[in-house]
Parts: structure tokens; C-alpha cells; sequence
């Protein structure tokens, strides 16, 4: 079986993207209960780091596959007519693919400021 | 002959008539959350850019966030989030055959239940 079989990528991509979210969340948590964010200057440092704004940069992206993944199979259980369900599609996907644009635009303007 | 038996099957789509097991309760609660945390992520980046971009944007997002109204509102978040996440273990852990069994599977969609619950009370002990 190979990884195109039908389905089987995205309930791959759906458990990867979890995990990494999973450990992103709690990596977060660790990291602004012990150092918190005090200010502007101090919060903009941090995510002008290399480190965090890449892994910051991999959880947007795992949220984006996750919540398509998501998403498309909530409206390939509601949608029936083909029609709607590719205006769904397509809507989701195009919002998804600019708000991810956008979010690299954030990180970029911060690391580059 | 049979095809006319099934015809006259009753059908109870009533939701508030059929009693659903909890895994199909945590399962609603599961899709439900998702969909809302999809439609929020446009406020995250939102307010991610926000707080990068000036320092009055920072001030102004702290401002907001320390209204008590808001941190309701934060904490119904919190929860759909705690939620997804604690159940989207179980469901991992499903996929590993771990706590399959109907007991097992019943017994802890409780326990996140309660899980997302407690950690919600949590955050609400930090943020009101």
C-alpha cells in the first residue's frame, strides 16, 4: 500500500501535524511560565529568534494542513452535491493558502526588522 | 419482501430522542471545537501581527486582554482547545489500539471530558 492510497496521506498529515502541535503547545507553556513576557521589546526578541520563529513558522504550518484536513472532511460529510462541496473546497483552501502567506509575512517582517 | 420490512423501519432523527453513547458526545464535542478553533485562526495571526508590529499595538492587545469580559470569552476558547487537544490523544492512542475496547473507550472519553474541564479551571484560576 502505497502512501497515495485513498485517505491515507491525510490521516497521516492530520496525526503528524497533531503531534507537532501537541509539543509546540506544551514547549509554549514551559517557555512563558518561566520567562514571561514582560514587554513589547522583550516579546518582539523572541520571536525575532531563529529557534522559536522557525518552530513558531512549522506550527502555523501544521495548523493550516490540519485544519484542511479537517475542515474537508466535515464538508465531504455535509456537502453531497459536487458543486457545493468544490465551492467549499475551494473557499477553504484559498483562505487557508492566504492566511499563510500572511503569517509568513508577520515572521518575516519581525526577523528582518 | 425484505426491502419493504426496511421500509418500515421507524426513523428517530430527532436528536433530543436518541440517547447517544458518550463517545459519540466527545465526538460531536471533538468536530465542533475544531471547526471553531478553523474559523479563529484569522484573529491569532491577527493579533499575532498586531503585537509585533508597535509597541502601542502591544499595549492596546494588553489592554484588551485584561478586560474580564474578554477573559470569559478566552477561557470558553481555552476550553474548546483543551478539549480538541486531550481528545485528539485519545484518538491517537485508538489509533495504537490503546483503550479500544468499548469499557475502555467509554471510560475515557470521561476522563477527557474532565481532563479539559480541569484544565480550563486552571487557566481560569490564572486569568480571573
Amino acid at each position: 500500500m502505497t502512501l497515495h492510497a485513498h485517505g491515507l496521506r491525510a490521516w497521516l498529515l492530520q496525526r503528524m501535524s497533531a503531534l507537532y502541535m501537541t509539543g509546540y503547545t506544551f514547549f509554549v507553556l514551559f517557555l512563558f511560565s518561566s520567562a514571561s513576557i514582560s514587554d513589547y521589546q522583550n516579546w518582539h526578541s523572541w520571536m525575532a529568534d531563529p529557534f522559536f520563529s522557525l518552530a513558531t513558522t512549522i506550527f502555523f504550518a501544521a495548523l493550516l494542513v490540519h485544519a484542511w484536513v479537517g475542515i474537508r472532511d466535515v464538508i465531504m460529510d455535509y456537502a453531497h452535491s459536487s458543486l457545493l462541496r468544490f465551492i467549499l473546497l475551494t473557499a477553504t483552501g484559498l483562505s487557508l493558502f492566504s492566511i499563510g502567506i500572511w503569517m509568513l509575512r508577520v515572521v518575516i517582517l519581525v526577523v528582518i526588522k | 419482501m425484505e426491502m419493504s420490512e426496511q421500509q418500515k423501519r421507524p426513523k428517530f432523527l430527532n436528536l433530543l430522542k436518541i440517547r447517544m453513547p458518550i463517545g459519540a458526545i466527545v465526538s460531536i464535542a471533538h468536530r465542533f471545537s475544531g471547526v471553531i478553533l478553523f474559523m479563529l485562526i484569522p484573529f491569532l495571526i491577527y493579533i499575532l501581527e498586531i503585537s509585533l508590529k508597535t509597541e502601542q499595538g502591544f499595549q492596546q492587545l494588553v489592554e484588551f486582554f485584561n478586560r474580564s469580559d474578554v477573559r470569559v470569552v478566552l477561557l470558553l476558547i481555552i476550553w474548546m482547545f483543551a478539549h480538541h487537544l486531550v481528545n485528539g490523544i485519545r484518538l491517537l492512542l485508538l489509533d495504537l489500539d490503546i483503550g479500544i475496547s468499548r469499557s475502555a473507550s467509554r471510560l475515557n472519553s470521561w476522563l477527557m471530558i474532565l481532563l479539559g474541564i480541569l484544565i480550563t479551571a486552571f487557566f481560569a484560576g490564572v486569568l480571573l
